[in-house]
């Protein structure tokens, strides 16, 4: 009589399968071909529907063997590119095989990014995935590969790490040392990225940088498009749907310059004059997020959001007028810290078309001599009131967490949700329907963490290591922290 | 607890396919969610008239009714519990590893049984006790464990591989 396992009806038996560590799974393939091919679409649509590479003969040679596997390349929609890199610096090693592994590594990555053989490779393999609509940079592997106790890593980087018993760095120093005006290995990585994209000839709805840690997060070099390349990139520009980042800009150097403006010349600032064309040119955009990754430095954010809450004339015909992004629907913030009325100004500018604003990691700033030593401001209370106040803006959804306030001398505070008197507070809260109708009565649950002495301390170096612990919870991945590539 | 107030238990009366009545507690019975919906739709009164399973035999329904009777005050399986990290471990507690000591063709009814009857904590057993089976094994190993012919070609074989790595944590 047949094999139990091969009379077993096919969800039965992928019930099993499915509690298989996948190095039991890749056996139970090679057993017969019954039992191969009632395991194939499911091993198909579980490892194969989003997969993480790493930037490796090894990572992209997977990559291009998928996109040519008449099966598994139609799998695949969702392509992320890790960016595990061997250097900057030689680390301190282990013995003599690791060392030559090592050095091949960096030697072979070296080769292909240098050389731009990352950026043919993965054009080869973007003009055979029919189905891929997303296509994401990452520095860190998501977890939930329960079935090996493991994360989903980058394809290619578990190996590397084996062999030569170091973790490789995700965190972006590029060329040598991570000087702040040195182009990191995430700016190198989108922009080939991008051409990788146009070299294809595809047009992918989505394209997501998701960076954790700080300082990885793309430069505004990231957004410069050289002449030569513009035709080629635009069509790509002019396509997308959502534009997810993660942006790290360290501010223009003229803001270091002791430099009087001249008198009556509006202070403009500049910070993301790269970002700023680039966005003039995806006029089809529906979701946009901009994590700022922003800790000393208040301008890069600042300026960017002035500029895209402008009028579309724009104040000074010298600069670029800002974008109408006439498609708007949803709008993301995370990780900076601004005056409430540039996030208004922007809110009401996209009004028409918004329907979903997501606040994450921001602190508001305000002025505490407006206020009486006694009082003491609930600044988002009086952010809240004035969203809910603007014409046109018709919000279903409102997603609010880890807020803060903070005053002209750096002094923060913590925003809590909650009823009053409750007990447990919340840092997170959400309104996912009818959010403008909701939002007087949500505003009532919004309270200021006052400490309980309030002390104005004059060296306040440390301001911002507050937060240095859950830096890697940037606004990630709508919730699907556990996920897997499956459904 | 007070014996006393306690109501005689309800028995309520299955026959299997090979025409056998087994008379079982209720609330065992409802271990089962087929049989507990069952119950429900016929109505109280009819619950004297013996529930036909004709997909499960004797042997294989007494085996049943042994999990369910060690397993009536396991709290139901919540809604949905698809959680991966229940899924994915193959731990079993030690009295559901000696009931699943038994021959693979029972193996097999068993799990058929749970999924017949949706019982989903036995199913879950069974499963489990299958991916065990299989675990730690080479191909050629799972292949006599479980009697399976090789019917691949080297070609096709060196395909699965190549896909299996492409799978694997590498």
């Amino acid at each position: 009589m047949a094999s139990i396992l091969e009379r077993l009806p096919q969800e039965l038996f992928l019930m099993v399968a499915d509690h298989l560590p996948t190095k039991d799974l890749a056996s139970l393939r090679l057993t017969s071909r019954k039992l191969e091919q009632d395991l194939f679409n499911w091993f198909a649509r579980h490892f194969f529907k989003k997969k993480q590479f790493m930037l490796s003969t090894r990572g992209l040679n997977a990559l291009v063997g998928i996109s040519h596997h008449p099966n598994l390349s139609t799998n695949l929609e969702t392509v992320i590119i890790g960016l595990e890199q061997y250097g900057p610096s030689w680390p301190v090693l282990i013995n003599n095989a690791q060392m030559q592994q090592y050095s091949q590594g960096w030697a072979d990555q070296f080769s292909l990014v240098g050389a731009g053989l990352d950026r043919e490779m993965l054009a080869e393999a973007f003009r055979n995935l029919p189905n891929m609509k997303v296509i994401a940079i990452r520095n860190y592997s998501t977890p939930g590969r329960h079935r090996d106790n493991s994360s989903w890593n980058s394809y290619g980087a578990p190996t590397a790490t084996r062999e030569t018993g170091v973790q490789l760095s995700t965190n972006s120093a590029w060329h040598g040392d991570s000087i702040e005006y040195t182009p990191k290995f995430s700016s190198r990585v989108f922009s080939m990225l991008l051409f990788a994209i146009a070299d294809a000839g595809i047009k992918p709805p989505r394209i997501e940088v998701d960076l954790r840690t700080y300082s990885s997060g793309l430069g505004d070099v990231a957004f410069h498009i050289a002449p030569w390349g513009q035709a080629k990139v635009e069509p790509v520009l002019a396509n997308l749907e959502a534009l997810l980042l993660t942006v790290n800009f360290t501010p223009h150097p003229m803001h270091n310059v002791p430099q009087a403006p001249a008198p009556n010349t509006p202070v403009v600032g500049t910070s993301g004059v790269h970002l700023r064309r680039f966005l003039s040119r995806t006029n089809n955009l529906q979701h946009l997020r901009l994590n700022f990754q922003q800790r000393n430095h208040n301008e890069p954010s600042r300026d960017v959001l002035s500029w895209l809450g402008e009028s579309t004339t724009g104040p000074d015909p010298n600069l670029l007028p800002s974008v109408t992004l006439p498609r708007l629907q949803r709008l993301d913030f995370g990780s900076l810290t601004v005056e409430p009325r540039l996030i208004l100004r922007v809110l009401e500018k996209f009004a028409p078309t918004l329907r979903t604003v997501n606040l994450r990691r921001v602190t508001l700033r305000y002025t505490r001599l407006a206020f009486s030593d006694e009082d003491k401001p609930n600044v988002w209370r009086f952010f809240l009131s004035q969203v809910s106040a603007i014409v046109g803006l018709q919000l279903d959804s409102l997603d609010l967490g880890l807020l803060g306030q903070e005053d002209e001398n750096g002094q923060r505070t913590f925003i809590s949700f909650g009823e009053q008197g409750a007990k447990r507070k919340d840092t997170c809260r959400a309104i996912r329907k009818n959010a403008m109708i909701r939002l007087p009565e949500f505003i009532e649950e919004v309270h200021v963490e006052w400490p309980e002495i309030v002390v104005h301390s004059i060296d306040d170096s440390d301001e911002n290591s507050d937060d240095d612990e859950d830096e890697d919870e940037e606004m990630g991945d709508d919730g699907d922290e556990e996920e897997e590539p499956e459904e | 607890m007070s014996a006393a107030t306690e109501q005689p238990k309800q028995t309520l009366t299955v026959t299997t396919n090979d025409n056998v009545d087994i008379v079982v507690e209720r609330e065992i019975l409802e271990r089962s969610v087929l049989i507990k919906n069952m119950i429900g739709d016929v109505g109280e009164e009819q619950i004297d008239t013996a529930i036909p399973l004709p997909n499960v035999n004797e042997p294989v329904m007494k085996k049943v009714i042994e999990w369910c009777e060690h397993h009536r005050k396991d709290p139901p399986a919540p809604e949905g519990d698809d959680s991966d990290s229940r899924k994915k471990s193959t731990d079993i507690d030690e009295w559901d590893q000696k009931f699943m000591q038994v021959d693979q063709e029972m193996l097999f009814e068993i799990i058929l049984a749970a999924n017949y009857l949706d019982i989903k904590g036995l199913l879950d057993v069974g499963c489990k006790t299958v991916a065990n089976m299989i675990k730690g094994k080479s191909p050629d190993e799972i292949r006599k464990t479980f009697n399976i012919q090789n019917d691949f070609t080297p070609e096709e074989e060196d395909q699965i591989r190549r896909e299996n790595e492409w799978a694997e944590d590498r």
